[in-house]
Protein backbone atom coordinates (compact mmCIF):
# COMPACT_ATOMS: atom_id res chain seq x y z
CA UNK A 1 0.00 0.00 0.00
CA UNK A 2 2.69 2.63 1.01
CA UNK A 3 4.74 1.57 -1.89
CA UNK A 4 1.70 2.54 -4.70
CA UNK A 5 -0.07 5.63 -1.97
CA UNK A 6 2.25 8.54 -3.50
CA UNK A 7 2.24 7.39 -7.31
CA UNK A 8 -1.73 6.84 -7.01
CA UNK A 9 -1.89 10.21 -5.44
CA UNK A 10 0.27 12.25 -7.75
CA UNK A 11 -1.83 10.66 -10.96
CA UNK A 12 -4.98 11.50 -9.18
CA UNK A 13 -4.40 15.07 -8.91
CA UNK A 14 -2.60 15.21 -12.15
CA UNK A 15 -5.90 14.07 -13.35
CA UNK A 16 -7.62 17.19 -11.30
CA UNK A 17 -4.80 20.02 -12.70
CA UNK A 18 -5.85 18.48 -16.07
CA UNK A 19 -9.95 18.95 -15.43
CA UNK A 20 -9.12 22.77 -13.63
CA UNK A 21 -6.60 23.57 -16.89
CA UNK A 22 -9.72 22.74 -18.67
CA UNK A 23 -12.33 24.80 -16.61
CA UNK A 24 -9.55 27.73 -16.90
CA UNK A 25 -10.31 27.55 -20.85
CA UNK A 26 -6.56 26.32 -21.16
CA UNK A 27 -6.75 23.77 -24.55
CA UNK A 28 -5.57 20.28 -24.19
CA UNK A 29 -3.37 20.24 -27.74
CA UNK A 30 -1.11 22.62 -26.23
CA UNK A 31 -0.36 20.07 -23.22
CA UNK A 32 2.16 18.41 -25.52
CA UNK A 33 4.33 21.47 -25.85
CA UNK A 34 3.92 21.95 -21.83
CA UNK A 35 5.54 18.60 -21.08
CA UNK A 36 8.09 19.39 -23.41
CA UNK A 37 9.24 22.21 -21.65
CA UNK A 38 8.98 20.44 -18.06
CA UNK A 39 11.53 18.04 -19.92
CA UNK A 40 13.78 20.89 -20.91
CA UNK A 41 13.41 22.27 -17.26
CA UNK A 42 14.47 18.73 -15.53
CA UNK A 43 16.99 18.29 -18.44
CA UNK A 44 18.82 21.79 -17.45
CA UNK A 45 18.82 20.70 -13.95
CA UNK A 46 20.22 17.44 -14.33
CA UNK A 47 23.11 19.14 -16.79
CA UNK A 48 23.27 22.08 -14.02
CA UNK A 49 23.61 19.37 -11.37
CA UNK A 50 26.52 17.57 -12.85
CA UNK A 51 28.11 20.39 -13.60
CA UNK A 52 27.66 21.98 -9.94
CA UNK A 53 28.61 18.29 -8.70
CA UNK A 54 32.13 18.15 -10.88
CA UNK A 55 32.73 22.03 -9.78
CA UNK A 56 32.61 20.66 -6.36
CA UNK A 57 34.51 17.90 -6.55
CA UNK A 58 37.28 19.73 -8.24
CA UNK A 59 36.80 23.03 -5.84
CA UNK A 60 37.14 20.22 -3.07
CA UNK A 61 40.74 18.62 -4.09
CA UNK A 62 42.00 22.01 -5.06
CA UNK A 63 40.95 23.03 -1.89
CA UNK A 64 42.69 20.22 0.07
CA UNK A 65 46.01 21.22 -1.51
CA UNK A 66 45.71 24.83 -0.71
CA UNK A 67 44.60 24.67 2.20
CA UNK A 68 46.62 21.87 3.72
CA UNK A 69 43.23 20.20 5.56
CA UNK A 70 41.22 17.53 3.99
CA UNK A 71 38.00 18.32 3.08
CA UNK A 72 35.34 15.24 2.54
CA UNK A 73 34.20 15.03 -0.68
CA UNK A 74 31.00 14.28 0.83
CA UNK A 75 30.47 18.06 1.36
CA UNK A 76 29.22 17.64 -2.06
CA UNK A 77 26.77 15.05 -1.59
CA UNK A 78 23.80 17.08 -0.20
CA UNK A 79 20.08 17.12 -1.12
CA UNK A 80 20.67 21.02 -1.34
CA UNK A 81 22.87 21.04 -4.56
CA UNK A 82 20.04 19.66 -6.42
CA UNK A 83 17.49 21.90 -5.31
CA UNK A 84 19.75 24.81 -6.18
CA UNK A 85 20.39 23.87 -9.62
CA UNK A 86 16.97 23.28 -10.25
CA UNK A 87 16.23 26.44 -9.48
CA UNK A 88 19.14 27.57 -11.52
CA UNK A 89 17.85 25.52 -14.37
CA UNK A 90 14.44 27.08 -14.56
CA UNK A 91 16.01 30.41 -13.89
CA UNK A 92 18.28 29.98 -16.87
CA UNK A 93 15.10 28.42 -18.82
CA UNK A 94 13.14 31.61 -18.36
CA UNK A 95 16.04 34.43 -19.09
CA UNK A 96 16.49 32.32 -22.42
CA UNK A 97 12.46 32.77 -22.97
CA UNK A 98 12.21 35.74 -22.14
CA UNK A 99 15.51 36.72 -24.33
CA UNK A 100 13.91 35.56 -27.25
CA UNK A 101 10.81 36.97 -27.37
CA UNK A 102 8.88 33.84 -26.15
CA UNK A 103 7.34 35.03 -22.61
CA UNK A 104 4.12 33.92 -22.63
CA UNK A 105 2.93 36.36 -19.89
CA UNK A 106 3.75 39.18 -22.72
CA UNK A 107 1.29 37.96 -25.12
CA UNK A 108 -1.69 37.64 -22.92
CA UNK B 1 20.35 21.36 -28.32
CA UNK B 2 16.48 21.77 -27.17
CA UNK B 3 15.67 18.07 -28.18
CA UNK B 4 19.32 16.60 -26.44
CA UNK B 5 18.19 18.73 -23.04
CA UNK B 6 14.69 17.47 -23.31
CA UNK B 7 15.93 13.51 -23.62
CA UNK B 8 18.34 14.36 -20.61
CA UNK B 9 14.91 15.26 -18.92
CA UNK B 10 13.13 12.20 -20.06
CA UNK B 11 16.10 9.63 -19.15
CA UNK B 12 16.01 11.51 -15.97
CA UNK B 13 12.52 11.30 -15.28
CA UNK B 14 12.33 7.84 -16.49
CA UNK B 15 15.47 7.16 -14.09
CA UNK B 16 13.43 8.90 -10.90
CA UNK B 17 10.21 7.22 -11.38
CA UNK B 18 12.27 3.53 -12.02
CA UNK B 19 14.55 4.31 -8.59
CA UNK B 20 11.23 6.15 -6.50
CA UNK B 21 8.48 3.79 -7.73
CA UNK B 22 10.28 0.24 -8.49
CA UNK B 23 12.33 -2.40 -6.67
CA UNK B 24 15.08 -1.53 -8.40
CA UNK B 25 17.52 0.27 -6.18
CA UNK B 26 16.79 -2.96 -3.60
CA UNK B 27 17.68 -5.15 -6.40
CA UNK B 28 20.70 -3.16 -7.39
CA UNK B 29 21.67 -3.25 -3.59
CA UNK B 30 21.42 -6.41 -3.25
CA UNK B 31 23.49 -7.27 -6.24
CA UNK B 32 26.47 -4.77 -4.61
CA UNK B 33 26.17 -5.64 -1.47
CA UNK B 34 28.20 -8.45 0.84
CA UNK B 35 27.13 -10.18 3.55
CA UNK B 36 28.10 -11.08 7.17
CA UNK B 37 30.15 -13.57 7.48
CA UNK B 38 31.58 -13.42 11.52
CA UNK B 39 33.86 -15.68 13.28
CA UNK B 40 36.57 -15.87 15.45
CA UNK B 41 38.96 -12.83 15.30
CA UNK B 42 42.19 -10.69 16.37
CA UNK B 43 40.64 -7.84 16.93
CA UNK B 44 37.23 -5.89 15.78
CA UNK B 45 37.33 -2.86 13.40
CA UNK B 46 34.53 -0.48 13.27
CA UNK B 47 34.92 2.07 10.45
CA UNK B 48 33.67 5.89 10.92
CA UNK B 49 30.52 7.25 9.53
CA UNK B 50 30.26 10.86 11.53
CA UNK B 51 29.33 12.75 14.33
CA UNK B 52 27.29 15.91 14.76
CA UNK B 53 28.74 19.47 15.88
CA UNK B 54 27.45 18.75 19.22
CA UNK B 55 28.83 15.16 19.68
CA UNK B 56 25.98 13.02 19.17
CA UNK B 57 26.86 9.95 16.84
CA UNK B 58 25.15 9.79 13.47
CA UNK B 59 22.87 6.82 12.88
CA UNK B 60 25.36 4.89 11.12
CA UNK B 61 27.99 5.97 13.40
CA UNK B 62 25.96 4.35 16.44
CA UNK B 63 24.58 1.23 14.47
CA UNK B 64 28.45 -0.19 13.57
CA UNK B 65 29.19 0.70 17.03
CA UNK B 66 26.84 -1.27 18.53
CA UNK B 67 27.57 -3.84 15.84
CA UNK B 68 31.41 -4.15 17.17
CA UNK B 69 30.04 -3.56 20.97
CA UNK B 70 27.75 -6.56 20.23
CA UNK B 71 30.72 -8.82 18.65
CA UNK B 72 33.35 -7.94 21.55
CA UNK B 73 30.47 -8.61 24.09
CA UNK B 74 29.72 -12.11 22.70
CA UNK B 75 33.73 -12.62 22.62
CA UNK B 76 34.07 -12.88 19.13
CA UNK B 77 37.52 -10.85 19.61
CA UNK B 78 39.62 -9.32 22.17
CA UNK B 79 39.93 -5.92 20.77
CA UNK B 80 37.58 -3.13 19.57
CA UNK B 81 39.16 -0.45 17.59
CA UNK B 82 36.65 2.25 16.77
CA UNK B 83 37.52 4.77 14.19
CA UNK B 84 36.22 8.05 13.44
CA UNK B 85 37.54 11.88 13.37
CA UNK B 86 36.56 15.29 14.41
CA UNK B 87 34.09 16.94 12.06
CA UNK B 88 34.08 20.61 11.81
CA UNK B 89 34.96 21.29 15.35
CA UNK B 90 32.78 17.92 16.73
CA UNK B 91 34.87 15.93 19.49
CA UNK B 92 36.27 12.94 17.59
CA UNK B 93 33.97 10.43 16.51
CA UNK B 94 36.21 7.57 17.89
CA UNK B 95 36.11 9.21 20.99
CA UNK B 96 32.23 9.54 21.64
CA UNK B 97 32.58 5.68 20.88
CA UNK B 98 34.63 4.56 23.13
CA UNK B 99 32.74 6.30 25.81
CA UNK B 100 29.96 4.78 24.33
CA UNK B 101 31.66 1.12 24.65
CA UNK B 102 32.66 2.15 28.01
CA UNK B 103 28.94 2.64 29.60
CA UNK B 104 27.83 -0.26 28.11
CA UNK B 105 30.70 -2.56 29.68
CA UNK B 106 33.44 -2.56 27.70
CA UNK B 107 36.75 -2.96 29.56
CA UNK B 108 38.67 0.34 28.40
CA UNK B 109 41.87 -1.74 28.31
CA UNK B 110 40.83 -3.80 25.33
CA UNK B 111 39.51 -0.68 23.38
CA UNK B 112 41.56 1.03 21.08
CA UNK B 113 40.67 4.27 19.17
CA UNK B 114 41.92 5.81 15.40
CA UNK B 115 40.95 9.78 15.38
CA UNK B 116 43.12 10.64 12.51
CA UNK B 117 42.20 8.90 9.53
CA UNK B 118 39.72 10.62 7.36
CA UNK B 119 38.73 8.02 4.32
CA UNK B 120 38.13 4.15 3.88
CA UNK B 121 41.83 4.02 2.52
CA UNK B 122 43.35 5.85 5.20
CA UNK B 123 41.82 4.20 8.12
CA UNK B 124 43.40 0.52 6.51
CA UNK B 125 46.41 2.01 6.41
CA UNK B 126 46.31 3.45 9.78
CA UNK B 127 44.72 0.45 10.91
CA UNK B 128 47.64 -1.42 10.06
CA UNK B 129 50.37 0.60 11.79
CA UNK B 130 47.96 0.31 15.08
CA UNK B 131 47.41 -3.39 14.83
CA UNK B 132 50.55 -4.91 13.12
CA UNK B 133 52.21 -4.54 16.51
CA UNK B 134 49.71 -5.86 18.31
CA UNK B 135 49.73 -9.43 16.32
CA UNK B 136 46.53 -8.71 14.76
CA UNK B 137 45.65 -10.64 11.44
CA UNK B 138 42.23 -11.53 11.42
CA UNK B 139 39.95 -8.91 12.03
CA UNK B 140 35.81 -8.66 12.05
CA UNK B 141 35.03 -5.47 9.43
CA UNK B 142 32.01 -3.46 10.48
CA UNK B 143 30.61 -1.44 8.20
CA UNK B 144 27.42 -1.26 5.90
CA UNK B 145 26.72 -3.65 3.24
CA UNK B 146 27.69 -0.95 0.30
CA UNK B 147 30.89 0.28 1.85
CA UNK B 148 32.09 -3.31 2.54
CA UNK B 149 32.90 -4.30 -0.82
CA UNK B 150 35.21 -0.82 -1.34
CA UNK B 151 36.61 -1.47 2.61
CA UNK B 152 37.51 -5.46 2.74
CA UNK B 153 40.22 -5.21 -0.65
CA UNK B 154 41.31 -1.99 1.32
CA UNK B 155 41.95 -3.62 4.27
CA UNK B 156 42.89 -6.94 2.82
CA UNK B 157 45.59 -4.79 0.63
CA UNK B 158 47.49 -4.03 4.08
CA UNK B 159 47.26 -7.70 5.19
CA UNK B 160 44.33 -8.33 6.95
CA UNK B 161 42.45 -11.02 6.67
CA UNK B 162 39.00 -9.76 6.36
CA UNK B 163 35.35 -11.31 7.67
CA UNK B 164 32.48 -8.84 7.11
CA UNK B 165 30.05 -7.83 9.44
CA UNK B 166 26.76 -6.12 8.15
CA UNK B 167 25.75 -2.18 9.54
CA UNK B 168 23.48 -1.12 7.81
CA UNK B 169 21.32 2.62 8.76
CA UNK B 170 18.48 1.40 6.30
CA UNK B 171 16.85 -1.55 5.01
CA UNK B 172 17.61 -2.38 1.58
CA UNK B 173 13.67 -3.57 0.41
CA UNK B 174 12.23 -0.19 1.35
CA UNK B 175 8.49 0.11 0.66
CA UNK B 176 8.11 4.19 0.57
CA UNK B 177 9.30 5.62 -2.64
CA UNK B 178 11.07 8.33 -0.51
CA UNK B 179 12.84 5.22 1.35
CA UNK B 180 14.06 3.84 -2.21
CA UNK B 181 15.12 6.89 -2.99
CA UNK B 182 17.51 7.22 -0.58
CA UNK B 183 18.83 3.94 -0.63
CA UNK B 184 19.21 4.87 -4.54
CA UNK B 185 21.67 7.76 -3.13
CA UNK B 186 23.42 5.48 -1.15
CA UNK B 187 24.06 3.01 -3.97
CA UNK B 188 25.22 5.65 -6.53
CA UNK B 189 27.22 7.11 -4.16
CA UNK B 190 28.89 3.32 -3.67
CA UNK B 191 29.04 3.54 -7.16
CA UNK B 192 30.80 6.32 -7.66
CA UNK B 193 33.52 5.73 -4.76
CA UNK B 194 34.58 2.52 -6.02
CA UNK B 195 35.09 3.87 -9.86
CA UNK B 196 36.85 6.90 -8.18
CA UNK B 197 39.11 4.34 -6.35
CA UNK B 198 39.96 1.99 -9.29
CA UNK B 199 40.79 5.35 -11.23
CA UNK B 200 43.10 6.45 -8.81
CA UNK B 201 44.87 3.32 -8.48
CA UNK B 202 43.38 2.06 -4.95
CA UNK B 203 41.59 -0.88 -5.66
Amino acid sequence: MHAYFVPALALGTSLLILVLGGALGLPLRRLPAALGKVLEALGLTLLFFAANLLIAAAVLLLGRLVAREFLPLYYANDVALLVCSALQALAFQWWREVATGRDPTKRR
Amino acid sequence: MKTSVRIVGLAGLLLFAAAAFTPLPSLLARQLAVASHPGPADAIVVLGAGVNEDGMLGGASLRRALAGILLHRQGLAPLLVLLGPSFDGSPPEAKVREQLARDLGVDPGRILTLQDAWTTREEAQKSRVLLAARGVRRILLVTDSQHLVRAIPLFARQGFEVLPVVADEESDRPRSPEGRLKLARRVSQEIVARAYHRVAGYL
